[in-house]
């Protein structure tokens, strides 16, 4: 899969917590990266429109009813 | 010992609170150094629960089957003047003013807090060596890890260094480590125990519940624990039914399903883990269950939504303290927490929403059935030293259709594999359905001999160290 940021943007994004980190930190984490893009991968949907409501919380309530 | 045993021992008084708790902080005393299962031992806080224990039962009889029995927290709970630091430099200093209410519960119920027990730092990740303390080790191996995040826990159980204790599950955290260690641990239904004053992990899927050496003494501890509370939100306004009503009952025309396509095709198990899932079928066939194959979506799916929506929530617990003091976590969490930052708004919103699908794919599974069984965890435990960075986001995770879901689960021990190390089954109920789960738990302990295994670093404590690491001995 196509990262969703390449390795310079992650780095930007990253950065942007303040946390110092080195050139080889980046790049371990962009490993890491990797694989939290496939975990994403797997929740993406072709399309936002159809019969799949954006439903977050059902109308009974809880996840467990 | 058990909790039920030592139960009706202190309740004839053949054995005394103070000695038993004398006893099980002597252990800890001889084992622990090598277990690392305690953050914090409370000896005087003890022995004064102990003393008034039993001058309880003394005057008057137990007060509830808990009574003068030996417990400790896992280190998310809070403890009223007792520091809590959720294995984290961040919370090293950490005294709070109040008790969760879980706590107070089993404090009320006349248990003996011997102290706090280990985690993964705030319940996430894998073992790290860079914080304050060391992580459990595994009493089976101690070169194996425990699981997470429930470690200390599960490791003290299986030790005998306490008869019970606590544990949260966001994502396997009872369960997991309960299976890595070869005991019982329940993951309730999502609102049936507080998590008021427990340091959060993720709010949506944060759930607390018991762990001890059999179902019968989950039943005992969940009894206690269980119960609204208006602290809690997400607490359920549900009766808690006597959890040991159905222990002995028979399973004759219970419905159990078998995820057969998560261990066989999602997640391939150890033949041994394989071989344990059979003959819990067997056993309960031969009771008179009625077992059918179920079908549910990929594992990896359950997983998925999981793994983005425990880090999106993590990260808005931790996002100031990551701002303020990124130095002070450890690298394992640390790195996750900043790969949790990569994640979207529609990242969390396509989770949450994948969420409800697969719960109603759950609760119409469950028309059918009264309990799932799957695999607890796809092997032993591994090496410590073979976890991974990067561990939890490799690959899917049995627990997680329970978590997402919210439905209780637990897991039982099923044998042991090539190494000796413990493996499990998990069961899965219908919601706030813990006593149909328990009776099912109770018949696969009762029918299989694993109850009287324990790790040989759990047989009788040794008179000088060095502490005896010999592989465990199956039945």
């Amino acid at each position: 899969m196509q990262e969703r940021l390449s390795r310079d943007e992650f780095a930007v994004v990253i950065r942007r917590s303040g946390v110092a980190l080195t050139s080889e930190d980046i790049d371990e984490l962009y490993q890491g990266y990797g694989l939290f893009e496939e975990v994403v991968k797997e929740l993406q949907r072709p399309t936002a429109i159809g019969t799949d409501q954006a439903v977050l919380f059902a109308a009974e309530g809880g996840q467990c009813r | 010992m058990t909790i039920a045993e030592a139960s009706r021992k202190l309740a004839e008084r053949k054995i005394s609170p103070v000695e038993l708790a004398k006893a099980h902080l002597e252990r800890i005393d001889q084992l622990d150094p090598a277990l690392s299962a305690f953050v914090t031992v409370t000896p005087e806080r003890a022995l004064a629960d102990a003393r008034e224990s039993e001058e309880r039962i003394m005057r008057s009889g137990p007060k509830t089957p808990l009574d003068g029995i030996p417990i400790a927290h896992k280190d998310v709970f809070c403890t009223a003047g007792i520091r809590t630091t959720a294995h984290s430099r961040l919370l090293q200093d950490n005294i709070p003013q109040a008790d969760a209410t879980v706590v107070t519960k089993l404090a009320s119920a006349g248990t003996v807090m011997l102290g706090k027990l280990a985690t993964l730092e705030f319940a996430l990740t894998g073992p790290s060596f860079d914080l304050p303390w060391p992580p459990a080790r595994n009493p089976w191996n101690l070169d194996h890890f425990t699981s997470g995040s429930s470690s200390g826990t599960a490791a003290a159980v299986a030790a005998g260094l306490v008869l019970g204790g606590t544990g949260s599950d966001t994502g396997g955290s009872i369960r997991g480590p309960a299976a890595a260690c070869g005991v019982t641990g329940l993951k309730p239904t999502y609102g049936r125990c507080s998590r008021a004053g427990v340091i959060p992990l993720a709010h949506t899927l944060d759930h607390t519940g018991p762990m001890a050496w059999t179902a019968a003494d989950c039943a005992l501890l969940l009894q206690q624990m269980a119960g609204f509370d208006p602290d809690d939100p997400a607490s359920a306004r549900e009766s808690v039914p006597d959890f040991s009503a159905e222990l002995g009952r028979s399973v004759r025309g219970l419905r159990i399903g078998v995820v057969r396509h998560f261990h066989e095709v999602d997640k391939p198990v150890a033949p041994a883990v394989a071989k344990g899932i059979e003959t819990s079928i067997e056993i309960l066939r031969s009771q008179g269950a009625l077992i059918r194959d179920v079908t549910l979506s990929p594992l990896k799916a359950y997983s998925a939504a999981n793994r983005v929506i425990v880090h999106s929530e993590a990260l808005a617990v931790h996002e100031h303290w990551m701002r303020t003091r990124p130095g002070d976590y450890g690298r394992r969490l640390r790195n996750r927490l900043l790969l949790a930052s990569t994640l979207t708004a529609a990242d969390y919103i396509q989770a949450q929403r994948r969420r409800r699908e697969l719960c109603r794919e759950m609760a119409a599974a469950m028309t059918d059935v009264d309990i799932l069984l799957t695999a607890a965890a796809a092997d032993e435990a591994p090496l410590m030293t073979d976890i991974s960075l990067w561990d939890g986001l490799l690959s899917a995770n049995f627990s997680s259709p329970w978590s997402q879901s919210g439905y209780p689960a637990m897991t039982v021990c099923s044998g042991f594999g090539e190494s000796g190390l413990p493996i499990g089954v998990q069961l899965g109920g219908r919601p706030f359905a813990e006593a149909t789960l328990l009776r099912v738990a109770h018949i696969l302990e009762s029918e299989t001999h694993w109850r009287n295994v324990r790790p040989a670093l759990a047989n009788p404590v040794p008179a000088a160290p060095p502490l005896p690491v010999a592989p465990p001995r199956p039945l």
